[in-house]
């Protein structure tokens, strides 16, 4: 229930926001193209993965040092620790790097974020990655619309990195009107407290502005005139340092779990580093005075010395935080957990069953009963059926008439949690039986694992057969979408009359009520396919919507066929004094089209 | 007279495929007893059922229970 109303309510508040404030509307705007960036961006890495990209990321990445020294380059190439943070996170949640590896490049970026300070102070010089932003999304979306792997995955990087700076430069704008708000010198406070107070503003003036460098030159221009004192100014440079993660936060926003963790460690090491600036400001303030003096620069050259203040003060926390690398990465794996959807486990497997041959077998044969079970419901479903109402006495054709449309299953999922387990169980526990059994056994056990190959196999069908039942079951060329109903009603009946047959008859004649079920499906088949003949020559259905329906069919006929050979596997493993007699009554194949030719 | 019984029933007694062929007849004609209860079983619920689709099936499972049933006799005969 509260699911349900969670995505209205925040359509609601989001729409109300944008009616009063168009600012609003544009950091939202900005957020959702960001998004829509780390998107194309892990779609273009995901291109890569096991080729050429993922084998440079293992050497340049292989160990801590690497993934420092990597994070340091990149960063200092592309000149935002944003960007390299996000990548980070998009190559992570694309499995081509693993967390600790991630942590790494995260640290060494934040490092290199301070060689962007000495270029600036240094030689005035500044790379701006952003003004190649639009290029990259023309380039991009014209790569994306090629065949080649490759160049689509190039496509999409473009693409990506080309939204994450339009979504930046929106957020920027947005906040814009925020930005006069922030006046430097009203907050002129001594001691710890206005450290404090300074490092939240240089957090929220990042967080507005979206650029740790232009906090950075806000802090450069206000010391110049002296609104604020030199360790404040250190303070506001510490909250640059810890607002730039919000970038990563939002990036890891689209991502996976793993993703998550990184933001999470980059947020940690810069709250770390941060409070341990403000802790020590007066060392740090003295460490930098002995620097740049032994550099040469000057005593009242603020710009410099604040990228030295932003080197050590990094250093210093890549140094603190290295011995606790290993312990964060349990920590983040412990407190971000992997939501693992509950896969069903076997009943009656155990080693206890094992001990003897009788009792093997017999858990063997429970277990593939609990995995038929498992089956039919996710069939049941996939034909817009329970399996209550499959058990029941109730009117199969009415109910179908009821409701046309059926709810879509997620085959593949279904398959992953209710029979995945089992088999995987069950195919495990045949294997560590023991050879010198009598043969009997064997070949039960045998007979058994066809059955469940049996259950598997005729899943595989409907998931097949589900893509078009959901569509053209739906059509509105009646012929088409009736012939889909009696696709589901012909399965639908099968499914009861099984259970009827394994509930219900008497177990010694069960093998032979199958050849009840061997009769009419095959009449069901020839029945189907001289219609959907028909519909095709007269015009009524077009050849497309044919061969889909034939082939359609042929799923179906596959299932009913695995269904059955499950019941006679199983029922030959089901060993009985009378199972022999019984096998000798069952029909063959001439003795069966002779009935239906007398039927017919 | 009664030594010669004594010595069939020792014989037979001995002779495991004899053996085995008595009880397979015996397991045939334990099934054809519950395959005429089946049938009889389809037959009333044929007379109660009114839909002509489920009767036409009801009728098909009466064949094939008839031709199974007839599989059998010939197979007790041909012992």
């Amino acid at each position: 229930m509260f699911k349900k109303i969670i995505l209205p309510s925040i359509f609601i508040v989001l729409a109300y926001g944008f009616w009063i404030s168009p600012d609003f509307k544009q950091i939202a705007a900005g957020v959702a193209i960001f998004l829509f960036g780390m998107l194309s961006l892990e779609q273009g890495f995901r291109a890569f993965t096991g080729g050429a990209l993922e084998k440079i990321l293992r050497h340049t990445t292989g160990s801590l040092w690497k993934s420092l020294g990597f994070g340091v380059m990149s960063t200092t190439i592309l000149q935002s620790s944003s960007l390299v943070s996000v990548i980070t996170i998009s190559f992570l949640s694309a499995g081509l790097i693993g967390l600790a590896a991630g942590i790494g490049i995260i640290f060494g970026a934040n490092l290199g974020t301070t060689t962007g300070a000495w270029l600036v102070a240094g030689f005035g010089l500044k790379v701006k990655i952003s003004a190649y932003a639009m290029p990259m999304l023309v380039f991009g979306v014209l790569l994306i619309f090629q065949k080649s792997k490759a160049l689509n995955g190039v496509g999409y990087i473009l693409a990506g990195l080309g939204f994450l700076f339009l979504g930046i430069h929106y957020m920027k704008e947005g906040f814009e009107a925020f930005k006069d708000t922030i006046d430097l010198s009203a907050f002129a406070i001594p001691g710890y407290r206005g450290l404090f107070i300074y490092t939240g503003i240089g957090i929220f003036a990042t967080v507005v502005m979206q650029s740790s460098h232009a906090t950075l030159v806000l802090i450069i221009t206000a010391l110049a005139a002296q609104q604020i004192s030199y360790e404040n100014g250190l303070a506001l440079a510490i909250g640059a340092n810890v607002g730039t993660t919000i970038t990563a936060i939002i990036g890891s926003l689209s991502a996976n779990i793993q993703g998550k963790r990184l933001a999470g460690a980059h947020m940690i090491f810069n709250l770390v580093t941060g409070l341990i600036a403000i802790l020590f400001i007066h060392q740090f303030v003295q460490i930098v005075d002995v620097v740049s003096t032994y550099v040469g620069i000057a005593h009242d050259d603020y710009t410099l010395k604040l990228a030295v203040f932003h080197t050590i003060f990094n250093l210093v926390g890549i140094i603190v935080m290295i011995p606790f690398i290993n312990m964060m990465v349990r920590w983040l794996e412990t407190t971000f957990k992997e939501k693992v959807s509950s896969v069903e486990q076997a009943n009656f497997l155990n080693d206890s069953a094992l001990e003897f041959a009788d009792t093997a077998v017999e858990a063997v044969r429970m277990e593939t009963l609990h995995l038929y079970d498992n089956a039919i419901e996710i069939i049941a479903n996939t034909i817009g059926f329970s399996k209550s109402e499959i058990d029941s006495d109730s009117d199969l054709k009415q109910l179908l008439n009821s409701r046309k449309k059926i709810p879509e299953v997620d085959v593949e999922a279904r398959y992953d949690k209710n029979i995945k387990g089992i088999y995987s169980a069950i195919i495990a526990f045949i294997s560590q039986v023991r050879f010198n059994w009598q043969l009997e056994q064997s070949a039960d056990l045998h007979w058994l694992r066809r059955a469940n190959r049996n259950i598997v196999e005729a899943i595989k069908s409907t998931k097949h057969l589900q893509k078009n039942l959901l569509t053209i079951s739906q059509s509105f060329n009646q012929h088409a979408s009736g012939e889909y109903q009696n696709i589901r009603l012909n399965l639908a009946l099968l499914l009861r009359e099984l259970e009827d047959i394994r509930h219900e008859s008497d177990p010694d004649i069960k093998i032979l009520s199958m050849d009840e079920i061997k009769i009419s499906i095959g009449e069901a088949d020839e029945k189907q396919n001289n219609a959907i003949d028909e519909l095709i020559r007269s015009g009524k259905i077009v050849p497309e919507t044919g061969t889909s329906l034939i082939n359609d069919s042929a799923y179906l006929l596959d299932i009913k066929s695995n269904l059955i050979q499950f019941f006679e596997t199983l029922f030959v493993a089901q060993e009985r004094e009378l199972t022999k007699a019984e096998r000798k009554l069952v029909l063959d194949d001439d003795e069966i089209t002779q009935i239906r030719g007398a039927s017919e | 007279m009664k030594q010669k019984k004594l010595l069939e029933k020792l014989k037979a007694f001995f002779d495991s495929d004899a053996r085995e062929r008595k009880k397979q007849e015996a397991d045939v004609k334990d099934i054809l007893k519950k395959l005429k209860k089946r049938e009889r079983h389809l037959k009333e619920k044929l007379e109660d059922e009114t839909d002509e689709e489920k009767r036409n099936r009801l009728q098909q499972k009466i064949d094939v229970v008839y031709a199974q049933r007839k599989k059998g006799i010939k197979l007790i005969k041909e012992q």
